[in-house]
């Protein structure tokens, strides 16, 4: 068990790169600060990601870095596998409750060795890779991740006693128990983040039912180069792919699935990974089906029109059914509205469906803030102060606030540290003019 | 043809019925999703657009409009939640009031007053008329009520001469209406192109024409596309009370109806009494219970339908709570006509004797001159229109194949 201060400046919840920015922001001005993340691995879903938009930077390139310096800075400590319990205010200080959750794996004994993992017989699906690769049901979540420490998988695991046997330092410990632990601090930044719209939202689109109906993030891994496959395979039946295809707005900018409001990263995504395939299975057509394409950030628009340069296919309709064919193909039916708006069946081998960033959970069950209409935090102060949640002391980045890219993530990572400077500064010079004053 | 934009359109054809196209951002997903629309037959978004901008000619003028099927379907994915098939149906009973320059159709559609006021005037008219020569309820109240003492009471040659007359009127105004209808659909323009008229052959195809006709006969017959509607959306009803089975009732029964009138006009001496199992009567008693059978069903399922305004709302729910006045106007006529035709024919050949049941042989016989009459102008007007942009699909379709 890591020593654990009990006393923080900033509490930080979640270790996306929201909240890996927010914490080295923070770190380097020399306050004290903790970040739970419910996880195993910080990283949040950046690590996850292949490249970024506008640049094609590798997203592990940006993110390991950034996690590795968060890791080793003095004044940042992780809390992973920690479940929040619940943040309350104490007068001038916020008290939270967090769960470390047993990895039964002793965290000072464990040296990342895998020699466990490599044991192990059971296997499991790894979430990591979209399901489409198997971790074992004692592994370190994945290459890269932080910390190198293994967990077991408490759900699957046999307790056969193999990884014990192979243990270099008896770090297994089939007994270990969740710990409580209370922190102090003064003030606290929501970096919860966000997740997919369901991949079977609409049923109209089979998403659950037809293995070559794929969500974005399992796009990204399988375009990664360490992904599943180590290249790019349809899922049914391992087939490289000749045309494929992007469903835009699958998952938002749809009333009947709840979700009215624009995702906004998904034209950019798509097109990303529309020209990340163009260089992975360069004789496959990609097409990408939109209802309108929103290249709104620096950069954005030029991006579009390369994508459009390089070849992949923009066709302006809604597409509204997808089905899958004898030999596991897709059909599309889709009203061509850029044409002269007759409805075609088009077919293709592989469907990505554009799916939409849903709040990751509603942080106001822990931590006394409000909800805004959407389902993200409010900042009802969105123009002056817009990483405010509107009660003192406590601050939310990235797209716990609403959907968002990586870019306005960082700003506004960086925004909520520096306002959570700015409060707990003013904080220090009340104090420092009270003492003074009492002199 | 200059392009007419009519800025008043889509609060106009919002009177016909109840949705939003205004947020409708035209995704396309209504016509993809629809499981009628293919290749350039395509709807509900291009009509949607339509009125969005106020095209009124361009949106009465579609075949489209007719080829709707109103399953739903579109109406419970629209991302907007517009209510594109309630649109169509309001589109559709706008364009009815449109073909129709009297301004009688709008009445029937919009005003409760007026229908009534339209209804009773027609009604004391048809009554004065067929009372004219009447020679009375049987004085002997103990006479067996039958079509001889029917017949007493309404005179044959006045029920003939005044049937003949409407049946007249009818041919003239619908052959108006469907005129207007006809010239409308030639002259439609063609997607992609504002005000261009269709290119018109010159020389007409009767040969396709007349294949069309087969084509479009066999589909109502057999009501395909309410089929093809159906087997999309999620009702669960069990097949007798579907949709497409209770309307498939009614026209088949009409349609009998209409026959063994016709045929007893025809061939039948109006005073004989002829026996339940007489080919005829009984074709006539047949058709009678399914178009009873089928008008009650739809009645009582229109009846029961709650408003359902939520987004999750099933297609037949939605349609159900969307019933307007011409609907209740239209399937209230219906009813009354084909309940009380059942009550007399079962009067006919049960030992029953009754003053009243002269009351309701008036009432049989004014319903059924105000629905003949009044045809053009309510919902029943679908009977036409439909049938013809079908056949005008059919024989675009073959004309295209063909060249």
């Amino acid at each position: 068990m890591p020593q654990i201060p009990a006393t923080v400046d900033t509490l930080i919840i979640g270790a996306g790169i929201a909240g890996l920015q927010s914490a080295l922001d923070l770190a380097e001005q020399g306050y004290k600060v903790a970040v739970v993340e419910r996880l195993p691995t910080i990283g949040g879903a950046m690590i996850g990601l292949s490249k970024v938009f506008p640049t094609l930077d590798c997203a592990s390139c940006i993110t390991t870095p950034k996690m590795a310096a968060a890791a080793h800075h003095p004044n940042i400590t992780l809390l992973t596998y920690a479940e929040l319990e619940s943040v309350e205010r104490e007068g001038e200080v916020f008290r939270a409750q967090v769960v470390q959750k047993p990895r039964f794996v002793d965290e000072d004994l464990c040296i990342g060795c895998r020699l466990c993992e490599y044991a192990c017989d059971t296997e499991i699906p790894d979430p990591y890779q979209g399901g489409y690769s198997a971790l074992r049901a004692i592994h370190i979540p994945f290459g890269n991740a932080i910390p190198q420490l293994a967990l077991i998988d408490e759900e699957r695991c046999i307790l056969c006693g193999k990884c014990v046997n192979v243990c270099p330092t008896d770090a297994i410990d089939f007994t270990q128990k969740p710990v409580g632990l209370e922190l102090e601090a003064r003030t606290v930044i929501v970096a919860t983040g966000w997740k997919l719209t369901p991949i079977d939202a609409k049923p109209q689109y089979g998403g659950d039912q037809i293995a070559n109906v794929i969500s974005p993030l399992q796009m990204e891994r399988l375009l990664a180069p360490h992904g599943p496959y180590g290249r790019v395979l349809r899922p049914a039946d391992g087939r490289v792919p000749d045309s494929i295809a992007y469903v835009q707005c699958a998952g938002s900018r749809d009333a009947t699935l709840g979700v009215s409001y624009c995702s906004r990263v998904c034209c950019m995504y798509a097109i990303k990974q529309a020209m990340l395939l163009s260089g992975a299975v360069p004789m496959a057509d990609i097409t990408i089906y939109y209802m309108d394409i929103r290249a709104f950030g620096k950069g954005y628009e030029e991006f579009y029109r390369t994508a459009e340069a390089m070849g992949v296919q923009f066709i302006k309709g809604k597409v509204a059914r997808i089905s899958e064919q004898d030999n596991r193909d897709l059909t599309l039916r889709v009203e061509r509205i850029d044409e002269l708006g007759q409805v075609e069946e088009r077919h293709h081998d592989l469907v990505v469906l554009s799916l939409g960033m849903l709040p990751a959970y509603d942080p106001s069950r822990l931590v006394p803030l409000e909800i805004a209409s959407d389902g993200f935090v409010a900042t009802p102060r969105a123009k002056e102060a817009p990483c405010h949640t509107g009660v003192e002391g406590i601050f939310v980045a990235g797209t716990a606030t609403g959907p968002k890219d990586i870019v306005d993530t960082i700003v506004e990572a960086g925004g909520a540290a520096s306002e959570a400077a700015r409060y707990m500064r003013s904080q220090d010079q009340v104090a420092v003019a009270a003492g003074s004053e009492a002199q | 043809m200059a392009t007419r934009v009519n800025t008043r359109l889509l609060p106009e054809i919002k009177r016909y019925g109840a949705f939003d196209v205004s947020a409708c951002f035209n995704c396309g997903n209504c016509t993809a999703v629809c499981p009628l629309s293919q290749d350039n037959d395509a709807f509900p978004r291009r009509m949607i657009r339509y009125a969005q901008l106020g095209l009124s000619d361009h949106l009465i003028s579609n075949k489209e409009l007719w080829l709707c099927q109103h399953c739903g379907e579109c109406s419970e994915t629209c991302p907007r939640q517009a209510g594109p098939a309630e649109f169509m149906a309001a589109s559709r009973r706008y364009a009815i009031s449109q073909f129709d320059p009297s301004g009688l159709a709008r009445s029937l559609h919009l005003s409760t007053g007026r229908i009534l006021l339209i209804m009773g005037v027609l009604g004391g008219i048809f009554a004065s008329v067929l009372l004219w020569k009447s020679s009375g309820v049987p004085a002997d109240s103990s006479a067996q009520f039958s079509t001889a003492t029917m017949l007493d009471f309404v005179p044959f040659h006045v029920l003939h001469d005044v049937g003949m007359g409407l049946f007249a009127l009818l041919g003239v105004i619908a052959l108006m209406t469907l005129g207007n209808m006809l010239w409308m659909l030639a002259h439609a323009p063609v997607p992609g192109g504002v005000g261009q008229p269709d290119e018109t052959p010159r020389r007409f195809p009767v040969g396709t024409a007349l294949r069309a006709v087969g084509l479009t006969l066999s589909e109502v017959l057999l009501h395909r596309r309410q089929r093809d509607c159906d087997t999309e959306h999620s009702d669960v009803a069990p097949w007798p009370l579907r949709r497409w089975f209770l309307h498939l009732t009614m026209l088949v029964g009409f349609g009998g109806l209409a026959a063994a009138t016709t045929l007893d006009f025809l061939f039948k001496d109006p005073d004989l009494h002829v026996m339940p199992w007489s080919p005829i009567r009984l074709l006539g008693i047949v058709s009678g219970l399914m178009f009873t059978y089928g008008t009650s069903a739809i009645l009582i399922k229109r009846l029961v339908a709650q408003p359902h305004p939520d987004a999750r709302a099933t297609a037949s729910q939605r349609y159900y709570a969307h019933t307007l006045k011409s609907d209740w106007l239209f399937l209230w006529l219906l009813w009354a006509v084909s309940v009380t035709g059942f009550i007399l024919t079962a009067a006919i050949y049960l030992p029953v004797s009754a003053a009243w049941l002269y009351g309701v042989f008036l009432v049989h016989v004014v319903l059924a001159m105000e629905l003949l009459i009044l045809m053009p102008f309510t919902k029943f007007a679908h009977v036409f229109y439909r049938p013809v942009a079908i056949w005008y699909q059919h024989f675009r379709r073959l004309r295209q194949s063909a060249s």
